[in-house]
């Protein structure tokens, strides 16, 4: 029985040239490095849309709408709900899981403050726990 | 050789997994800092709207005009045949004004858009390897 020795000659007669294919993976190597963008991960906020007139036309409903209003104070940028005032996300997000969830959200950001404000109160809602947000431009 | 072989086809394999190829409709900018929604399903762009710091609307690699942006939103939705309203991603500078932010909605609510995604980026310690805190305005 000489089974080894007949699969040592097959091999024998086969040259693999490493050359070649060490090339094309230093190549795709190389492409890959210059490629690649390093970006940092992103995420989204999906509020609903809606314009001040709507929530206006909203009054004739049975609830009254929750709304949280974002504004630049004389002390910088703040959150309103009802009467109540907060400065950071963390206590409006606080103050807005004493509310109902089903009536919703609605967010109202003026023009003067920085964007971040206005995706911090969305976050704070998603925190919250609302499903349904509804930014509100207001009106210029 | 085989070592050298093994580290090179380690790398490559790296590359190949972590490789996120740039995409030219997105422009670099200070997106607000929140974790979002965390959703893990991936989306259609669609229209990816951005807006600088400085207030300027870009669209793929042009600066355009809110009237633009309109009559562009309005074409999207034209041809938005599936069935499914498309929900436009804005991207918009944390440093930007919000007026600007606002008039995008307002001009992109009229075209018929009845949400949008608002990008964000998580911060390293937002991410849901680890746990959430921080990161807000203050």
């Amino acid at each position: 029985m000489k089974f080894g020795r007949r699969d040592d000659r097959r091999r024998q007669g086969v040259v693999l040239s490493m050359s070649s294919m060490i090339d094309c993976t230093f190549l795709l190597l190389a492409f890959f490095l210059f490629t690649t963008a390093a970006t940092r991960p992103e995420d989204r906020l999906t509020p609903n849309l809606a314009i001040d007139r709507d929530r206006e036309r909203g009054s004739g409903s049975d609830f009254q709408p929750q709304v949280v209003e974002v504004f630049r104070s004389e002390d910088g940028p703040r959150f309103r709900l009802g009467t109540r005032l907060f400065a950071d996300k963390p206590s409006l997000a606080a103050a807005l899981r004493e509310l109902p969830r089903d009536p919703g959200l609605f967010v109202r950001v003026e023009g003067s403050v920085n964007v971040a404000f206005a995706a911090a109160a969305v976050q704070a809602a998603r925190d919250a726990g609302f499903d349904t947000v509804t930014y509100v431009p207001a009106s210029p | 050789m085989t070592p050298m072989i093994d580290i090179v086809f380690q790398l490559l394999i790296f590359f190949l997994t972590t490789a996120r190829l740039a995409d030219l409709s997105r422009i670099r900018l200070d997106l607000p800092e929140e974790p979002g929604e965390r959703r893990t399903a991936t989306e259609r762009a669609g229209l990816v709207v951005n807006v600088d710091a400085d207030g300027s609307i870009v669209v793929g690699q042009a600066t355009i005009s809110f009237d633009e942006l309109e009559s562009m939103a309005v074409e999207v939705l034209r041809q938005a045949s599936d069935g499914a309203l498309p929900q436009p991603l804005i991207r918009a500078d944390r440093n930007a004004d919000a007026s600007v932010l606002n008039e995008v909605l307002r001009r992109l609510q009229r075209s018929g858009f009845l949400a949008v995604r608002i990008g964000t980026m998580p911060l390293v310690s937002m991410l849901p390897t680890r746990a959430p805190h921080g990161g807000a305005p203050r």
